[in-house]
């Protein structure tokens, strides 16, 4: 067992807990020190940029920052509504659809998400406005109160219920509003209108915590993310009785998220809007680089919610797979709403898989694995706790259906940037440039690589969260054992949609 | 320790037998003499008929297709293959199918909404990444699977 | 209170971006000569491209570069036609697209070779 590093100025190195409050604190009860991801990373590893770069640190601080990475996704996104409510019909030839759906889609899952964790929250434009109207200042801490009824979201719909049941809405929505400009122009302004209703009655960014349809998924998956932002040192928070970042200061505000940065120990709702950089008078936080899929083994704050967030999310890229790249039109005219009663049944089979069978299915062998193991742990914990290892399996299905969106697409975002509206424009001299498929050669190799190392990550999670759930080695081997054979199965049902 | 090892054991086993039979039953499959498989294809709004074709590598394949509703495409993954289709026009696309694997082929000319995802699939035994894949996944998911079953089971 | 400074440079930066944007799109458009298409034409290929689609009612102008012989330009449907443009010497069509959507076929206007029957185009009106 390595002594934590105590240098503030090593960047990178093994942060250990180093008492067991701590170790409380990080939810990383039954964890050894010495515990390694697939054997090769260890859990407690970390690089700290902040450390290592100082600038880095001077420009999270700066007020400004916000406000500039806000006005970045502004810069996008005016720009692609435009092109939604007044541009061309046609899906292929209107910046909405390919930015939305071509490049910020590819963007989040194969490079934001396992790698940034929530940084495009950072640089959202969907709540800017709300934000700016309830602090009433864009860049600057006014020290009048802030504008809106301020009231707190009800405690019984404080979790991903209300993000589940806004995702499955839209997801119903999925063949329309990917091919329509209108239909991703309604969504988008309707998003934009219900943050503002929401950030004028409720406080801060509530919007963005419990109601943004797309933040279940970002937070869920971000806890398999590379990056996190934590304070630097406990000891330093656990001492300082001020705590800026909880409560409103002269300077700046506390977590616009509603988190408590002394203690957060998962990215779940981390906006990483480094607020808590700028309030803090200790510089206690830090932005660091970290193994994958440190927060799945958090126990802390689990919960069902998560769990059929988890469901959901698979269920949704084996259906997406299925409609999108398989060979049967009967799915495509059914998601297309050609005939109502076709309509109604894709959306009865879409809720049922994600809802129910992916669910039933996955405690039926949590079920097998506690009657195996004869543990005393109870069903529900267990259910739930184990659920977070089709996390590093999810993700990795939707990177593959991801890659197999951008390759054979991306050529259109060269061809929109000369004609965003569809209006034969041609900016750049690339209006022209043909559909090109890039790479389609390597597609299988990717997707089956992506898909064997999901396998793997879930097996290694898996396996340490029944122990930490379980207690004793033997029972938690017993009572993974049925659930690794259902993600072996998981992998290959999915090596045969994507390239058998 | 004796037992973590037999584990790792019959994992290698697992995935080491299942590339040697993938490749074997590959060679055995390429061995036959290629031969010239006809297909009719129709391409509507947004799927083809067949949507599922299958063939063996090396194989000449024609295929006889013609878009029945709008102008479409037939673009095929892999084999950079385009061929621009125009409604009621037959057209033969021909090709020697010598990469292995399982290959989209979708619409390459903007049809209606649903252009994007106007896809039909291309199997060319045998299919060396699926066959990896699902060796490499039952390799090291049974196995690992195994090696829990005989953690649970170990004398303390 | 005063405004500080910087939170009038924001809420211009915002400005620009939310009405400065749109506003910009908007003028480019207008003032747009919509299809401004080059169009090369040889005896071997005939017109590249052959086909030219632009929306019903909006300014075309067609930059006609002849790259080998002397070719020319009709269409007798839009009432345009140029009957010599030379090598080196671009010719300019300038016309408004039709209101009503459909094909308008073009063709070479002088006899340029062996292949000047089939030298055609068509002008797409998109619905």
């Amino acid at each position: 067992m390595s002594a934590p590093e105590k240098c503030a100025a090593c960047a990178g190195g093994l942060r250990t807990p180093a008492s067991p409050a701590e170790r409380a604190v990080r939810g990383l009860n039954g964890i050894p020190d010495d515990a390694k991801f697939l054997g090769l990373m260890p859990v407690h590893w970390r690089y700290d940029l902040t450390a290592r770069f100082p600038w880095l640190r001077k420009v999270l601080r700066s007020r400004w920052s916000a406000f500039l990475l806000q006005m970045l996704g502004m810069l996008l996104f005016v720009p692609a509504l435009l092109a939604g409510w007044i541009g061309s019909p046609v899906g292929n030839t209107n910046l909405i659809i390919v930015l939305v759906w071509i490049f910020w889609w590819s963007l989040l899952m194969l490079v934001l998400v396992p790698f940034a964790s929530r940084i495009w929250c950072a640089m959202c434009p969907l709540p800017s406005l709300g934000e700016w109207l309830q602090r009433r200042s864009f860049i600057v801490r006014r020290l009048t109160a802030p504008l809106g009824l301020g009231k707190k979201w009800p405690a019984p719909l404080r979790n991903m219920w209300p993000v589940n049941i806004i995702f499955l809405f839209l997801a119903l929505f999925s063949g329309i509003l990917t091919t329509r400009p209108w239909a991703t122009a309604l969504m988008l302004t309707a998003i934009v209108v219900a943050a503002l209703a929401t950030s004028v009655i409720f406080e801060k960014r509530t919007f963005c915590r419990y109601l943004c349809p797309v933040g279940g998924f970002l937070g869920l998956y971000s806890n398999f993310a590379m990056m996190e932002i934590r304070h630097n040192d406990y000891a330093t928070c656990r001492s300082h009785g001020t705590k800026e970042c909880v409560t409103d200061t002269a300077d700046a505000y506390a977590c616009p998220w509603l988190e408590a940065p002394t203690t957060m120990s998962r990215n779940t709702y981390c906006g990483m809007c480094f607020e808590c950089f700028r309030t803090c008078s200790m510089d206690n936080m830090s932005l660091r680089l970290r193994p994958p899929g440190v927060d799945l083994l958090v126990d802390k704050h689990r919960g069902l919610d998560e769990s059929w967030k988890a469901f959901i999310m698979l269920g949704a890229a084996a259906i997406y797979s299925s409609t999108m790249m398989g060979p049967w039109g009967i799915l495509k005219a059914w998601a297309n709403a050609r005939t109502l009663s076709g309509y109604l049944t894709y959306i009865a089979i879409l809720l049922t898989i994600v809802l129910a069978v992916v669910p039933a299915v996955f405690g039926g062998f949590v079920w097998l694995g506690r009657k195996l193991s004869g543990t005393e742990t109870p069903f529900r914990k267990l259910f739930t706790n184990l659920s977070y290892s089709l996390v590093p399996m999810g993700l990795l299905a939707w990177i593959a259906f991801s890659f197999a969106i951008l390759l054979p697409n991306g050529s259109y975002i060269i061809r929109i940037i000369s004609d965003p509206f569809g209006w034969g424009w041609n900016l750049f001299g690339t209006a022209a440039f043909p559909w090109t498929p890039f790479g389609l050669r390597w597609l299988p190799y990717l997707q089956v690589g992506a898909l064997l190392f999901g396998l793997a990550y879930s097996l290694d999670v898996g396996f340490k969260v029944a122990r930490q759930t379980v207690g004793d080695a033997k029972s938690a081997a017993l009572a993974m054992a049925p659930v690794a054979l259902l993600l072996t199965g998981v992998a290959a049902a999915f090596t045969w949609l994507f390239v058998g | 320790m004796s037992k973590r090892w037999l584990a790792l054991l019959t994992c290698g086993l697992i995935t080491v037998g299942g590339l040697g039979l993938l490749l074997f039953s590959g060679r055995a499959s390429a061995g036959g003499s290629p031969k010239i498989v006809e297909i009719d294809m129709e391409a509507r709004q947004w799927e083809y008929g067949p949507g599922i074709v299958t063939v063996n590598q090396g194989d000449l394949v024609k295929i006889h297709i013609m878009a029945m509703d709008a102008s479409h495409g037939f673009y095929l993954d892999g084999y950079g293959i385009n061929e621009h289709l125009e409604p009621g026009k037959p057209d033969t696309i021909q090709f020697v199918a010598d990469k292995a694997g399982r290959w989209m082929y979708r619409c390459s000319t903007t049809c209606g909404t649903f252009h994007p995802y106007m896809i039909g699939w291309l199997r060319v035994r045998p299919n060396y990444y699926a066959g990896a894949g699902w060796v490499l996944a039952a390799g090291g998911g049974l196995g690992f699977t195994g090696h829990l079953l005989m953690l649970g089971v170990k004398k303390p | 209170m005063r405004t500080p400074r910087q939170e009038w440079l924001a809420g211009l930066c915002l400005a620009a971006v939310l009405v400065g944007t749109p506003a910009v799109v908007l003028a480019y458009q207008m003032n747009r000569v919509s299809a401004d298409v080059i169009v090369q034409v040889d005896q071997e290929h005939g017109f590249a491209p052959n086909a030219i689609y632009v929306h019903p009612g909006e300014p075309v102008r067609l930059q006609i570069h002849a790259k080998d012989v002397v070719h020319g330009f009709q269409s007798p449907k839009l009432g345009v036609r140029v009957d010599e443009i030379y090598p080196g010497k671009p010719a300019l069509v300038e016309f408004t697209a039709p209101r009503t959507p459909g094909e308008y076929v073009f063709a070479c206007a002088r006899m340029c070779g062996t292949h000047h029957g089939e030298m055609l185009g068509k002008i797409v009106v998109l619905p």
